[in-house]
Formats: C-alpha cells, sequence, structure tokens
C-alpha cells in the first residue's frame, strides 16, 4: 500500500479558473436612494449594536435634521430595501426618526470649532438654508441666516402641517442645527436688506425656496373666497385661528393639496379635493395620498376647474370641465384631455388653489429661467454674483426635504472650497450597487417588521429601543462582508484566506468555482470574469 | 464558527478534483474534527483520483489507496494492526463514494457492521460513478439521467436506503451529513469520533459534471436538498433511536430538481412522485423520532 507525504502545492490549480472572486463592499440600495446621502447601512448596524449616538453621529454627517426627516421624507430607501421582496422593507425611516428624537431627548450640545474670519449669510431658513448653515458652522465659518419669517423653518414650519411634523419637535430639532449660527428674523431679502448689504459677506447662499402660488389661469380665480392653498397653510401654522364649517374644495394634487385638504378638514370643512388627472398620476407622495384617501375627504379625479363665478345670492360656484387620459406628457405622466361638454358644477364657502409653486425672485432682475427649470443668476450684480450658491426648491431637482438639505450640505462644502481657494469638486458616488440579486436570501430568516405605527411610537406604546434594535437587526447590511466564514468555509479548494480585515483569495489555487460568491449572504463577493457554468 | 482548523495548517490545495467538488469540501471538514491521529482508507473514485499524484497527495494523514470493493476489509485489516500494535486511539477513516459502498463494497460493509468493527465509514454520496463518467448506482436518485439511464430510460429505482440497512445491523452511529449545514455536520463528526464501534456517516457531495449542475451551486444544492427533504439530516443510535437534526422547511422539491441537467426529463408525474417520496421519507423519520419519545 501506498503512502505519500509530499504535497500537492506545486500543482497550481489557479490555472484552470475562468473566473475570479472579487472582495469589494458595495453601496446597499438604501444608501443609493437616500436623496441626502445618508449611510444608512452604517448607521443601523450602530443601531443594532445599541450605539445610538454613534448612529446619530454618522447620521449627521449627511443630515442635520433626522426628527424632520423621519417624520416628513417620502422614503425612497425603503422603497428600494433588499428586504422589500422578502418579507418587508426595513422600515428605515422609522429608524431615522428614533434617532432623531433620541437626540432631542439626550444629544448634547456639540462642541463648535473657533470662528474664523469668514462670514457667509444664508438667505432662507428653510430646510437647505439650515443644513447649509450647519455644516458650514461645523467648518469654523460664521453664519447669518435672514429669513423672512417669524420662525426659522421654511416650508417644514409654515407649510407642512402640525400632524405631520410637531412644531415643537422641529423648533427643537432646529435650535441644535443653527446652534452657534446667527438667525435674523423678520428680514425679508429685497425689502428689509438688498445686495449691498451683502457684500461684506464672504459667499452668500441663496435659499429662498418655492412659495409663490402657481395661477389656474381660469376666469374668477381672484374672486374672494378663492385662495392660494400655500397661503392658507401659512395662516394655519402660524398659529391663526381660522373655523371652516362649510363646503370646501381643494383644486390641485400634489403635498401642497393634500395638506390643505386634510387641514381643512381638521378645521370643520367639507372638503372636496379635484384633480384633473388620476390618483395614478398624482405628484404626492403614496404615503401622503394613503393617509388622503383614509380620511372622510371626497376625491373627485379628472375634473379641471374652467370658471369661478359667485352667483347673485352670494353663492360661490365652480364650473368643471370632464378630462379623459391621453398621451403621456414630458414628466411621462398622461396628460387630461377634455371632453367636449361634459361639465359640472360645485358649490362651495371657500376655493383653495393647489396646483403648484413657483420661486419669487422679484429681489432680483434679470434672472433667465432655462427649458431644464434652471435659474440663470448671472445677469445680478456682479459684485454678489461672484460670490453666490443656491439651492433647496430653486434648483431643478425634486423638490423634497432631503434634496434640499443635501443640496445646503454640497453648498456649505462647496462655500468652503471657494473661501480656501480651491476647486470643488462634488464627491464621487460609488456606484457599484448590490442589490437584491447579490443577496443570498437562504441565509436570512423571514421576520417581519415590528409593527410600528406613527401613532404607537409618538404615544410611547412601544419601547422605542427594544423596536429600533429588533428592527435594526432584519437589515441585510446588503454589500458589505459581514465576516461568516462562509467563503472561507465552503471553498472546495481553500483557496480562501483569512486576514486581519476580511479575506482574500489565494489565486495560484483557486479554480473559479464561484461558490465563495454565491453563499456570500450579503453581495460583497462577486464573480469577475465569464460564468463557470 | 470552526473551532477546529487542522486542515489550514496543511497545503489541502493543488488537488484534481473538478471546481466545485463537494467531496473536498467534506474531506476538508470531517478531518478538521478527527485531526492528526487519522489514518484514510479509500478506495478508486474521484475521492481517490484527485487526491493527488503519487507520490504527491493534499492529505495530512496517511492517505491508503484500496481496490474498489475492499474499502471495508481493508479498513478491518488497518484496524486489527494498529490494535496489536497499541494504537487504538487512531482512527480508520474509510472514505468512499456511493458506488464504493452501496454496490461493489457492500458485502464487507456488511460484514464489519455485523462485527461492529472500530471504524469511521464515511460514504461521500454524489449519487452514480463519476471517476468514470457517470453511470448509474444504487444511490442514483430515482428519475436521474446518467449514461447508463440516458434519456428515454431514466432510473425507475428509487435509491437504496443506506440508513436503515446500516440500522438493521444494530450499529452504534449512522448519521447524515450536508456540506451546506456545517455545525451539523461537525457535531455528527465530533460524535462519531468520540464513539467506538462502527460508526457510518453519509454525506451528501455535490458533483457539477455529474449532475450538470453550476459549480457555483454546489452549497445551495445541499441546502435545498434538506429543506426539501430529499436529503434530511437525521442520526440514528444503535439502529434504533432516530432522530432529526434540523427541522426542513418542507420546501417544494421542483426548487432543488430544476437547478440540474440530470433532472432536465422528468415529466410532471415523476416530479410529483418525488415530491410523495420526499414527504414519505420525512413523515417516517418524523414518527420514528416520535415513537422513541414516547417510548
Ligand atoms: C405643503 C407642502 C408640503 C410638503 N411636504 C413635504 C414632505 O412631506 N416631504 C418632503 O420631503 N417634502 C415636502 N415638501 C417639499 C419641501 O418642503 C421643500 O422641497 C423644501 O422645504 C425646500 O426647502 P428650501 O429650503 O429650499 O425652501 P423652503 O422650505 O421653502 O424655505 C425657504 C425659506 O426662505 C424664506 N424666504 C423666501 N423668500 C425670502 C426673502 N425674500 N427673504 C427672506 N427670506 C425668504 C422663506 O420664508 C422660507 O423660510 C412639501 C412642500 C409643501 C409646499
Ligand atoms: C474492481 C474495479 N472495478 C471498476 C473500477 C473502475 N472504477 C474506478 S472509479 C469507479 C467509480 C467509482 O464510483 P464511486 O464509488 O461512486 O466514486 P466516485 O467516483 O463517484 O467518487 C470505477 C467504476 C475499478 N477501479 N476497480
Ligand atoms: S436590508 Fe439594510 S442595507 Fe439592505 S437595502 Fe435594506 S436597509 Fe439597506
Ligand atoms: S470557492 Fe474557492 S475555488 Fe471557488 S471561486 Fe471561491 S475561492 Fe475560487
Ligand atoms: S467528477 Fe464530481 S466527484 Fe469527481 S472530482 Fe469532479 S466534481 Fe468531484
Ligand atoms: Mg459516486
Amino acid at each position: 500500500m501506498a503512502v505519500s507525504r509530499a504535497s500537492m502545492s506545486w500543482n497550481k490549480t489557479g490555472s484552470w479558473r475562468s473566473s475570479t472572486p472579487l472582495y469589494r463592499d458595495k453601496l446597499p440600495p438604501c444608501n443609493y436612494n437616500c436623496p441626502a446621502g445618508e449611510n444608512i447601512r452604517g448607521y443601523i448596524d450602530l443601531v443594532k449594536h445599541d450605539k445610538i449616538e454613534e448612529a446619530f453621529a454618522l447620521l449627521t454627517e449627511a443630515n442635520p435634521f433626522p426628527a424632520v426627516c423621519g417624520r416628513v421624507c417620502y422614503h425612497p430607501c425603503e422603497a428600494n430595501c433588499s428586504r422589500h421582496s422578502f418579507d418587508s422593507e426595513i422600515r428605515v425611516r422609522l429608524l431615522e426618526k428614533f434617532i432623531g428624537d433620541w437626540a432631542i431627548e439626550h444629544a448634547k450640545p456639540a462642541t463648535l470649532p473657533e470662528l474664523s474670519a469668514r462670514n457667509v449669510a444664508v438667505i432662507g431658513g428653510g430646510p437647505a438654508g439650515l443644513a447649509a448653515a450647519y455644516y458650514l458652522r461645523r467648518r469654523g465659518i460664521a453664519v447669518t441666516i435672514y429669513d423672512q419669517n417669524n420662525l426659522p423653518g421654511g416650508i417644514l414650519h409654515y407649510g407642512i402641517p402640525a400632524y405631520r411634523l410637531g412644531k415643537d419637535i422641529l423648533q427643537t430639532e432646529i435650535q441644535r442645527v443653527t446652534h452657534g449660527c446667527e438667525f435674523k428674523a423678520n428680514m425679508k431679502f429685497g425689502a428689509d436688506f438688498t445686495v449691498g448689504d451683502l457684500l461684506d459677506y464672504d459667499a452668500v447662499f441663496l435659499a429662498t425656496g418655492a412659495h409663490r402660488s402657481k395661477n389656474m389661469r381660469i376666469v374668477g380665480e381672484n374672486v374672494s373666497g378663492v385662495e392660494s392653498g400655500l397661503d392658507f397653510l401659512k395662516q394655519v401654522n402660524s398659529g391663526e385661528k381660522i373655523v371652516l364649517d362649510g363646503k370646501v374644495i381643494v383644486i390641485g394634487g400634489g403635498n401642497t393639496a393634500c395638506d390643505v385638504a386634510r387641514t381643512a378638514y381638521r378645521l370643520g370643512g367639507k372638503v372636496t379635493l379635484v384633480y384633473r388627472r388620476t390618483e395614478q398620476e398624482m405628484p404626492a407622495f403614496a404615503e401622503e395620498i394613503e393617509q388622503l384617501k383614509s380620511e372622510p375627504i371626497k376625491l373627485e379625479f379628472l375634473a379641471a376647474p374652467e370658471r369661478i363665478e359667485r352667483n347673485t345670492d352670494g353663492e360661490l360656484r365652480c364650473v368643471f370641465g370632464r378630462m379623459e387620459l391621453g398621451q403621456p406628457d414630458e414628466s411621462g405622466r398622461r396628460r387630461p384631455v377634455p371632453l367636449d361638454d361634459a361639465k359640472f358644477t360645485l358649490s362651495a364657502d371657500r376655493i383653495f388653489a393647489a396646483v403648484g409653486e413657483d420661486p419669487d425672485l422679484s429681489f432680483f432682475q434679470n434672472i433667465e429661467q432655462s427649458s431644464d427649470g434652471s435659474y440663470d443668476f448671472s445677469g445680478i450684480d456682479s459684485r454678489l454674483a461672484a460670490k453666490l450658491v443656491i439651492g433647496g426648491d430653486l434648483l431643478p431637482n425634486p423638490r423634497t426635504v432631503p434634496h434640499a438639505v443635501a443640496s445646503g450640505r454640497l453648498a456649505a462644502q462647496k462655500i468652503a472650497a471657494m473661501l480656501n481657494g480651491e476647486k470643488f469638486a462634488p464627491p464621487e458616488l460609488l456606484v457599484e450597487i448590490a442589490g437584491p440579486e447579490d443577496i443570498n436570501y437562504q441565509y436570512f430568516t423571514r421576520i417581519n417588521a415590528v409593527k410600528w405605527t406613527t401613532e404607537i411610537i409618538e404615544n410611547g406604546h412601544l419601547t422605542g429601543r427594544e423596536a429600533a434594535l429588533a428592527e435594526a437587526n432584519r437589515c441585510f447590511s446588503c454589500g458589505v462582508c459581514n465576516r461568516c466564514d462562509n467563503c472561507y468555509n465552503f471553498c472546495p479548494d481553500l483557496a480562501v484566506i483569512k486576514t486581519p480585515t476580511g479575506y482574500q483569495t489565494n489565486l495560484d489555487y483557486c479554480k473559479g468555482c464561484g461558490i465563495c460568491a454565491a453563499e456570500c449572504p450579503g453581495g460583497s463577493l462577486r464573480m469577475k470574469g465569464n460564468s463557470p457554468a | 464558527m470552526t473551532d477546529y482548523e487542522f486542515c489550514a495548517g496543511h497545503d489541502l490545495y493543488g488537488h484534481m478534483a473538478c471546481p466545485g467538488c463537494g467531496e473536498k469540501i467534506l474531506l476538508r471538514h470531517v478531518l478538521d474534527v478527527l485531526g492528526p491521529e487519522t489514518i484514510i482508507v479509500c478506495p478508486a473514485g474521484c475521492g481517490a483520483v484527485t487526491d493527488g499524484i503519487f507520490p504527491h497527495s493534499i492529505a495530512p494523514v496517511p492517505f491508503l489507496h484500496v481496490p474498489f470493493g475492499a474499502t471495508a476489509s481493508a479498513a478491518a485489516g488497518i484496524r486489527a494492526g494498529l490494535d496489536m500494535s497499541g494504537r487504538e486511539e487512531v482512527t480508520v477513516l474509510a472514505w468512499a463514494g456511493d458506488g464504493a459502498t452501496f454496490d461493489i463494497g457492500m458485502g464487507p460493509l456488511s460484514a464489519i457492521a455485523e462485527r461492529n468493527e472500530n471504524i469511521l465509514y464515511c460514504c461521500y454520496d454524489n449519487e452514480a460513478y463519476m471517476n468514470t463518467g457517470v453511470q448509474r448506482s444504487s444511490a442514483t436518485p430515482v428519475g436521474s439521467w446518467t449514461t447508463t439511464t440516458p434519456r428515454g430510460h431514466l432510473k425507475t429505482e428509487p435509491k437504496k436506503n443506506i440508513g436503515a440497512i446500516m440500522a438493521a445491523h444494530r450499529i452504534p452511529y449512522f448519521a447524515t451529513c450536508s456540506p451546506a449545514f456545517l455545525d451539523d455536520l461537525k457535531m455528527k463528526v465530533t460524535r462519531a469520533g468520540k464513539m467506538k464501534g462502527m460508526r457510518f456517516l453519509h454525506l451528501f457531495s455535490p458533483c457539477p459534471p455529474g449532475w450538470k449542475s453550476d459549480p457555483r451551486d454546489g452549497i445551495t444544492l445541499s441546502r435545498l436538498a434538506v429543506e426539501c427533504n430529499i436529503f434530511p439530516l437525521y442520526e440514528i443510535l444503535d439502529g434504533e433511536k432516530y432522530r432529526l437534526t434540523h427541522r426542513s422547511q418542507g420546501l417544494p422539491v421542483a426548487e432543488y430538481l430544476h437547478k440540474q441537467g440530470r433532472f432536465r426529463y422528468l415529466s410532471d408525474t415523476e416530479k410529483k412522485i418525488i415530491q410523495t417520496d420526499a414527504d414519505q421519507f420525512y413523515g417516517l423519520l418524523v414518527s420514528r423520532q416520535d415513537r422513541e419519545k414516547n417510548r
């Protein structure tokens, strides 16, 4: 019988290989889809380990508003979560809210860097302006925020109703964000101060939002009783006591229209919301539409206002034309097309128009808007133009809070670079994504999302921490190596080497079978090259 | 997870097995548990041929090549020799394919089982004679394509129930192991390793070329075989006490079958029969286990 003890290590089976394992961390779909650029996977991992303070620190590297976004963000992170098709998506927004609420109670005031001689003016105290102020101040730059309103927050305070975002929570979070900055209330640019007052600043960030309600362009829209929906929200959110006990018509299908309808209902109105297309085409966030539908608000689709009038006995009436859906327009949504002679009339006590908003840039002359929606500021006073950066709803981006926050953070980076005489290059995103196809679902068990409703959390029926930890533990940590040893254990060729920081393939012997990549639970390992099949 | 790293310190690479071969995953983890005081007895088959080119071997312990049908008798002889020279602590590990075990080596196997020889017999089961080019064995599952059960003449006989055969010999320990369930595998090898007498481990061993499956799917298939009740994980003590060591998810067998070219020619009726067989077998194991509990 033959016994041999000489090894086969001379036989470099790596030459058999036609595809090669590649260890590389990838972006998870949640991070990739977060408009604010949050490291969601990172802070969920910290919550998993009950490191809430660290989670808060990581989250606020990208977004200083977790309590706000945890309530009002439209959460594209959740819609794209790889756990979605498995059982149910990670409730990222609620985790964000948990972290935000933790910070409101527990976060200690940050120690800020000493101020340099640099001064920046921020015009507009909405999420864009406030985020810019936050990241500028953290770079040691002095910030003065000007706003025409009494309180900071912009749409967050004066647009979004309190039942969606409590004013106390909002203002407490804003206080933390603006810590170390100066806020100048009731200062309207173009009236209370002008270009000349800005020239002493090293840079100016302009984020005055989009507040001018669009006209409906119909006869009678100026009749008394017909008002701008956004102005109505502003009155309510400023604390004005308004009672609506009659019939209310809200015209529009966006977030403003939904908030106006739901607010009017809460103030006692019998509300009908009229939209010219169908529910599918409504530009409002899906969640808002769901909530709208759950309330006793009448929805009238495929109807466009044609004329408003007050007849002799003082009754306010709106005549609507019936619509049908035609070909898709440039937004991809099907265009409403009038149906000849199909009309109906609704009477009302108040009519709110919420058919969109435009920025009010009347403080400047010579502003051009190009076809992509962006504004050209090159025609303004050149001394200001040279140091002007714009953001938030003034940009041709989707108008959302996380987009506004991201624009503010980017502006701060840009301004800081500008002041240092550097060229600003926006950070490149790692674009390799570990999507659902990279997840080996066999390694995960189905556990349904902790049944969290906003109400349960608000009313404290569930201890937040336990629920948050349970929810965080469901996260797959898509795209990163979690040191599970699968590749190491399953390689038929012992070609996986453990290193202090992870694993490495021994290419001398790896035959490229692909088992290691197939058994990598979270998709940090992928085969490169031709499929070995 | 691994407590045992015996193989990590040795050159187990450079072997000649196909990409994705399950046998080498199994060998490494079994040896990790058994450690250096082991002698491997291996008959003709992939396990022997891919181990190395004489005089080279990947095995970190003595590796003895023996004739195809002689695994059990050779193992018994080595056992006797070791015992005579006072080396009772050395484990004799018979490492044989399904052809060598279920078919040609069955006589000697039955003999050492009947005599309760102190041997750990591992059958790595890739469900056909793979080394000679995929001929059917009595371990080949019903409905499978092989070169001797080609399309139109697929295998009609069900796989031999090796667990029942071993149990009928009342050996101290029988268990099934899957490379996808390494904790379970190591628990069983550890258990078997500590026992004396005849122990038999039935190891599920994916073979990409023989199964016409993607090499990357080996572990996935191993897991599915367990979760579809095609290859349940269980053990039998003293030929009597049945115990399931993994509660299966009871997934449809189709999930396992459709990933393998060897099952490509199955009709829906045949798939249904395989499903029923799988469910019945698992049900039988559950009832044997329950009977044990109620005693
Ligand atoms: C009713 C409504 C509901 C919404 N709901 C959501 C939601 O649920 N989720 C979401 O993600 N997004 C929502 N949005 C969109 C989101 O609120 C905006 O995209 C976001 O607030 C834009 O931030 P901003 O900082 O650019 O502007 P704004 O929030 O509009 O802030 C601009 C600030 O500039 C000030 N300002 C304007 N002009 C001047 C001037 N001349 N001088 C001084 N100050 C001035 C204003 O007072 C205001 O404080 C909603 C929008 C509306 C209208
Ligand atoms: C007596 C004898 N008959 C036939 C052969 C040829 N032979 C070598 S390996 C092998 C197949 C072994 O099949 P199995 O035991 O299932 O092991 P596998 O190759 O599938 O791993 C055969 C038939 C032989 N070596 N000796
Ligand atoms: S499972 Fe976790 S890391 Fe993956 S997409 Fe969802 S939240 Fe992000
Ligand atoms: S499991 Fe081993 S041989 Fe197969 S691709 Fe990975 S490193 Fe290479
Ligand atoms: S034919 Fe099958 S059992 Fe033999 S070395 Fe290749 S993969 Fe392994
Ligand atoms: Mg075989």
